[in-house]
């Protein structure tokens, strides 16, 4: 009887509503500059759906945690090279009636605002941009690649208090998951109450074509 | 108290007063079988003590949830001083019984991973974990440990006793006043002082577009997101033993170690679907054991 109404609800689940299909791109620069510039990478489709669009104007703020890897391969082992991280934080001002973007670079030591913007897509359109990313393969004529790692979670309103209170200054980043401001019980309660309303982390992993440079 | 040394060494101080004493049964539901009986829980020791803890930890990963690349080490040494107001019972033999029931102990626990990127696809992944009894009196039934299923050697079933000398739970002769009884009391305690285990495991990628098994699974995914399906080939060697004056295979001497030939041996492969790892698991040294399937949202280590 359990088995029935088990069954029964996971039939009447409603089905997933059409959405484009999140996905992590990587490009490399042409083979003559691979060692001058390094690639781009764009995060397209993943939080463009109405679920973030709600938890944003609810007051939700996202981050999007970026790494990107260079890896060399070796006689046995590949061999990582050198990486990169940075976050951008979206969130919407309910006041003003904005969504604003800010870009956060080198462990917190460059805080950049990525803009203002009135509406959901132009903000879609800010995050969508492709972004250089400062890693530049190396000279050596080894099989090298690059992989890209973005995680994607919504986050509590306390955590969006330390984020503001982080960029003016008051506070070492805390929201990177390194500090911890408050009780590790108190951000854990928070956290699962985000996803309980269907904020979960997420994940995507891209990677580049192998290359040697010429 | 937590002190740390650069970005990957860290070290941790504790101090613990616990009380000890066995959980009491209960009967959860379950989707399945719901009717049946869960597994009695062995009955442990009871009582109190003060335990004092000195952990290291070194982490050069380059991600702590799907790491590619790195060493994880850890270190733990334990010092344990209390009186055991009631002993759990044993199999025959395995410990002495202090009537006053002070114990004092101390025990070490390591485990070293390393993670090995062989391509930009695949991975070769190794650990060693191993530990135990140092010095003092017989370690409390809740210190003691056990080797099978899916987190050691899933080839094993959990508490699995096989006949013959018992490399798994360390069971023993029959119990204490059970002649002709089961060798290991009811719920089968772990009861090994030691243990020494070792995983290999390769993870390759098979491709985001495995069967679309990816792209629709529960109200909360995307389409799209997670990594690439991965399939695993592991293999795993362990077992644990006793400390005392030799005793056949199962009793070594504080500064003996068991012979390979006596580990314990499983084989397996499996899929990884994102979080979620489906896998198959084989005993090579007891062939007569049967074919093992479990799953697990995390990797295997």
């Amino acid at each position: 009887m359990r088995r029935a109404v088990l069954f029964a609800v996971l039939l009447a689940a409603e089905p997933l509503p059409a959405q484009g299909q999140p996905r992590l791109e990587i490009t490399l620069p042409a083979p003559a500059a691979l060692t001058k510039e390094g690639p781009s990478i764009r995060a397209l489709d993943v939080i463009s759906d109405p679920e973030t669009q709600s938890l944003l104007q609810s007051g939700f703020p996202a981050r999007l945690h970026f790494r990107v890897e260079l890896w060399s391969g070796g006689r046995v082992f590949d061999a990582l090279r050198s990486r990169t991280e940075w976050d951008v934080f979206v969130y919407y001002d309910a006041l003003g009636k904005k969504y604003r973007v800010v870009r956060v670079e080198r462990d917190g030591e460059a805080i950049m605002s990525a803009g203002q913007f009135g509406s959901f897509a132009d903000m879609i359109q800010e995050v969508e941009r492709p972004m250089r990313v400062p890693l530049r393969a190396s000279g050596e004529r080894s099989r090298q690649y690059f992989i890209g790692v973005l995680d994607v979670e919504s986050l509590s309103l306390t955590d969006l208090d330390e984020v503001e209170r982080w960029l003016r200054g008051e506070l070492q980043p805390a929201v990177r998951g390194d500090g911890n401001p408050g009780t590790a019980l108190g951000r854990g309660i928070r956290r699962m109450l985000v996803r309980l309303l269907g904020a979960e982390r997420r994940n995507l992993q891209a990677r580049s074509r192998t290359f040697v440079v010429p | 108290m937590t002190g740390f040394i650069g970005n990957h060494l860290d070290a941790t101080v504790s101090w613990a007063d616990e009380r000890w004493a066995t959980p009491t049964a209960r009967d959860p539901w379950s989707l399945f079988r719901d009717n049946q009986d869960w597994r009695p829980n062995p009955i442990l020791d009871a009582g109190r003590f003060h335990l004092i803890r000195a952990g290291v930890r070194y982490d050069t990963r380059n991600d702590a949830t799907d790491p590619w690349s790195g060493w994880y080490i850890t270190g733990e040494y334990e010092y344990g001083v209390g009186r055991i107001t009631e002993y759990g019972p044993t199999s025959r033999a395995i410990r002495d019984i202090n009537p006053t029931g002070r114990n004092a102990f101390d025990r070490v626990l390591v485990d070293m991973r390393r993670y090995n990127r062989i391509s930009a696809e695949g991975q070769l992944n190794l650990r060693l974990v191993a530990g135990g009894w140092l010095s003092g009196d017989d370690l409390p039934l809740q210190r003691r440990f056990s080797l099978g299923s899916a987190g050691s050697l899933p080839g094993y079933d959990f508490r699995q006793i096989r006949p013959g000398t018992d490399f798994l739970t360390c069971a023993g002769a029959r119990v204490e006043g059970t002649p002709g009884g089961p060798r290991s009391p009811e719920g089968i305690p772990a009861q090994c002082e030691r243990f020494a285990l070792g995983q290999v495991e390769y993870r390759g990628e098979i491709g985001a577009g495995l069967f679309g098994l990816l792209d629709q699974e529960r109200r909360r995914r995307r389409f799209g997101w997670g990594r690439s399906a991965e399939w695993v080939a592991f293999a795993d060697v362990g077992r644990g033993w006793l400390v005392g004056p030799r005793v056949s295979d199962l009793q070594y001497g504080a500064g003996s170690f068991p012979g390979l030939h006596t580990f314990r041996a499983d084989v397996g492969v499996g899929l990884r679907l994102d979080d979620l790892g489906l896998y198959l698991a084989k005993s090579v040294t007891d062939p007569r054991t049967p074919l093992n399937f479990f799953a697990r949202l995390q990797p295997r280590f």
